[in-house]
C-alpha cells in the first residue's frame, strides 16, 4: 500500500483538472492506496458549500466529496495561507479539513510516497 | 435501447441507461430481466440504496464502497460482499447500478 | 529531498508560486522546463528563487535563445535530469 497525496491547486470549474484529481483519488482509494488530499490556492474553492455546477453545464463532482469517508479518505489538508488570501473560514468548507501551515503541508509531502498535482 | 411503455429509452452498449432521469421503478424489473435477476425486496433494498447514493454523491459506488456504505446503513449482515453477490451474482456494483438506472461505477468488479 | 518540476510560466500558471510555498530551501531543488524558463529573465522572480537550488532544461533554454541570459543557472540535459530525479526521494510535477 502506497501513501498517495493528491494536490488540488486549480479552481473547480472551467477546467477538468479538479474532477480528474478527485476521480484519481477515488480510484486509488478503491485500489486500497492510502490517499490524502491537499487543497491550496484556488483549489481551495473546490470545498465551498452551496455550489451549483450543473447550472453552468459542469458535472457536479463536488457532491462526491461527501463520500470521501466511505472511500477511507480521511486526511484532508487545506492551506492556511490560501484560506487567508481568499478570506475563508473553516465553516465555509463543506467537509471537515485540517487547516495546515505551509510547513505542515511540506512535512506531509515528505511523509507520503507520491504527490500528484491537479 | 429499451422499449418501455411505447417509449424508446437509450442505453449504452453495456445496457446502462444514458440518462439517470429516464429511470422509473417500473423500468427496474425489465433491466433486471436482462441480467437474469427477478427482483425481490432484498434486491430492491440494494437498488434503492445505490440510487439514493448516486443522487446524494453524484457517483456510482464501486463495490468496496457499496459494501461499506450498506454496512453502515442497513447493518453488517447486509454490508458484506457474500450477501451482495448472492443477490447480484455477476457483480453487485455493476448490476445494482444498472438496474437502478445509473452510470457504470468507474472501477467495477 | 524533493525535486520540484515547473513546466508553465508563472504568467499563466500558479505552479511556481504554489511550489515555492512548500519547497524547502535547504534540501529540495526546482527544475524549470518549457515556458517556465522564461520567467528567469525577471529580476523579481530571480530574487524569489535566490535561496533555492535551481536547474533549467538546457534544451528549452537554448530553443528560446535564452542561453546567454541564464548563464548563472545550472543547465541540465535529459540524462542529467533523469539522474537528478533518481537522486531525490520524490518528484512533484506542479
Amino acid at each position: 500500500m502506497k501513501k498517495l497525496c493528491i494536490v488540488f491547486k486549480q479552481a473547480p470549474h472551467g477546467t477538468a483538472h479538479g474532477r480528474e484529481g478527485l476521480d484519481f483519488a477515488l480510484l486509488s482509494a478503491s485500489f486500497e492506496q492510502e490517499v490524502s488530499l491537499v487543497f491550496t490556492g484556488e483549489g481551495l474553492l473546490t470545498l465551498l458549500k452551496e455550489q451549483d455546477p450543473e447550472s453552468i453545464g459542469c458535472k457536479d463532482y463536488i457532491s462526491t466529496l461527501g463520500a470521501l469517508g466511505l472511500y477511507d479518505i480521511d486526511t484532508v489538508l487545506v492551506c492556511q495561507e490560501s484560506m487567508h488570501e481568499f478570506n475563508l473560514q473553516q465553516n465555509d468548507l463543506r467537509i471537515p479539513a485540517l487547516v495546515s501551515s505551509a510547513e505542515e503541508i511540506a512535512a506531509h509531502f515528505d511523509h507520503v510516497d507520491e504527490v500528484m498535482v491537479f | 435501447m429499451i422499449e418501455f411503455n411505447g417509449k424508446q429509452i437509450e442505453t449504452d452498449h453495456q445496457g446502462y441507461l444514458k440518462s439517470v432521469s429516464d429511470w422509473s421503478p417500473e423500468l427496474a424489473p425489465i433491466i433486471a430481466a436482462e441480467e437474469d435477476i427477478t427482483l425481490t425486496d432484498a434486491h430492491w433494498e440494494v437498488v434503492n440504496f445505490v440510487r439514493e447514493f448516486y443522487l446524494e454523491f453524484k457517483t456510482s459506488p464501486a463495490i468496496r464502497v457499496l459494501v461499506k456504505a450498506i454496512g453502515q446503513k442497513l447493518g453488517e449482515d447486509k454490508g458484506n460482499s457474500k450477501y451482495l453477490y448472492t443477490l447480484f451474482p455477476v457483480g453487485p456494483a455493476k448490476q445494482a447500478t444498472k438496474i437502478a438506472g445509473l452510470p457504470k461505477p468507474a472501477k467495477c468488479i | 529531498m524533493i525535486l520540484h518540476l515547473i513546466k508553465d510560466t508563472p504568467a499563466n500558471s500558479s505552479a511556481l508560486n504554489t511550489c515555492l510555498r512548500y519547497a524547502r530551501k535547504q534540501t529540495d531543488c526546482i527544475l524549470l522546463s518549457g515556458n517556465a524558463v522564461n520567467c528567469l529573465l525577471q529580476a523579481e522572480v530571480l530574487a524569489h528563487l535566490a535561496d533555492y537550488k535551481i536547474y533549467v532544461s538546457q534544451e528549452d533554454v537554448a530553443a528560446r535563445g535564452l542561453t546567454r541570459f541564464l548563464k548563472q543557472i545550472e543547465q541540465v540535459n535529459y540524462s542529467e535530469f533523469v539522474a537528478l530525479s533518481l537522486k531525490y526521494d520524490k518528484v512533484i510535477s506542479w
